[in-house]
């Protein structure tokens, strides 16, 4: 069991039954969910939050739920799925939770357990050529681009690895 | 919550247990093949690995799930038999499959009779059901030996077509 991480506004918690309405929510928005995935109908929403769980009990991480104010808002993490070139820091915000340094909040939170409890010196994260909101925050982190790869679903992207000390460039 | 023991259901010849991280790999060449058409397959890796943490999520989620089935006499993982509840099915399914080189030798009814004891003493669920697609006639012949009558026809919400099969209640 993942103990929790807390930030100045927001606690990250292991996902579990109790968040289907969120992901549902989420991934049901075609917008904000369409580098995601996504739309997802409620079943799939459903069977993706139970992989969300299923990855903490494979790998010992993967992606928490952001709380705000006892509510979910979110979710960041580190998914790392069998196949895949590699592991992935991943973040998705409701529409609503949005431009407000959640995502940049948590990914800190996230990064520096990394470092502390799983030990890895940095944390590689890989988007869309046009997911340009990613490629700033990732960039905000202290991420650079380290290669360029074609995934399994024949799109090329950008991977980047970012540092999971407290030495984080503006 | 109360964590579910790890063995779950022991029979003559088989120990039902919950489904270990270092069972993926037999679960993965199970959906490699054809054979797994009927349970939504065939998968690539990474998909396989998806629906297997989507597996082990569930037991988490519900409370109860597939289980992994060993053979006791070789300590071989052949196959899984639990209860299947994910979202968008009406209620909780009794399900069986046997991987390769398994099938012919009554496991899957073995497993599946103490499965559905266990569901209705220990989880409460007396009168499952058991979706089986279209044409999955050893899964049908399974069905019939356990005594459960087809019910109505159902598509999944993936656009699958099967049939509920409903099983005789448990009584106490």
């Amino acid at each position: 069991m993942t103990a929790d991480l807390t930030t100045a506004r927001l606690t990250l918690r292991m996902p579990d039954a109790r968040d289907h309405a969120s992901y549902s929510a989420f991934f049901a928005d075609a917008e904000a969910s369409r580098f995601y995935g996504g739309p997802l109908l409620p079943y799939q929403a459903w069977e993706r939050l139970a992989a969300d769980i299923g990855h903490f009990m494979l790998k010992g991480f993967g992606r928490f739920v952001i709380e705000k104010d006892g509510q979910v808002i979110g979710g960041c993490g580190i998914l790392d799925v069998d196949g895949w070139p590699g592991h992935e820091l991943t973040w998705w915000l409701l529409p609503a939770a949005r431009g407000q340094g959640i995502a940049q909040e948590a990914s800190r939170a996230v990064l520096a357990w990394a470092g502390t409890e799983l030990g890895w010196p940095r944390v590689e994260t890989h988007f869309r050529d046009e997911n340009t909101a990613a490629r700033r925050l990732t960039e905000s982190l202290g991420g650079t681009k380290q290669r360029r790869e074609t995934f399994p679903d024949g799109i090329d992207r950008d991977i980047y690895a970012m540092p999971t000390t407290e030495k984080v460039s503006a | 919550m109360t964590p579910t023991p790890m063995q779950i259901v022991e029979t003559d010849r088989l120990i039902l247990r919950r489904p270990q991280p270092q069972d993926l790999d037999a679960f993965t060449a199970y959906y490699a093949t054809d054979r797994s058409a009927t349970t939504a397959g065939p998968l690539d890796a990474p998909a396989a690995w998806k629906a297997f943490a989507t597996e082990l999520g569930h037991w988490q989620m519900r409370g109860f799930g597939m289980a992994s089935v060993i053979e006791k006499a070789s300590g071989t993982l052949i196959g899984r038999c639990g209860l299947w509840y994910p979202g968008g099915w009406p209620e909780p399914e009794l399900g069986w499959t046997l991987y390769d080189g398994a099938e012919r030798k009554g496991y899957a009814t073995e497993a599946a009779i103490a499965m559905r004891s266990h569901a209705a003493t220990v989880w409460g669920l007396p009168h499952l059901i058991s979706i089986i697609a279209l044409g999955n006639t050893r899964s049908e012949a399974v069905a019939t030996r356990l005594g459960a009558q087809v019910e109505s026809d159902w598509t999944s919400p993936a656009g699958r077509n099967a049939r509920i099969w409903r099983h005789p209640k448990v009584s106490e």
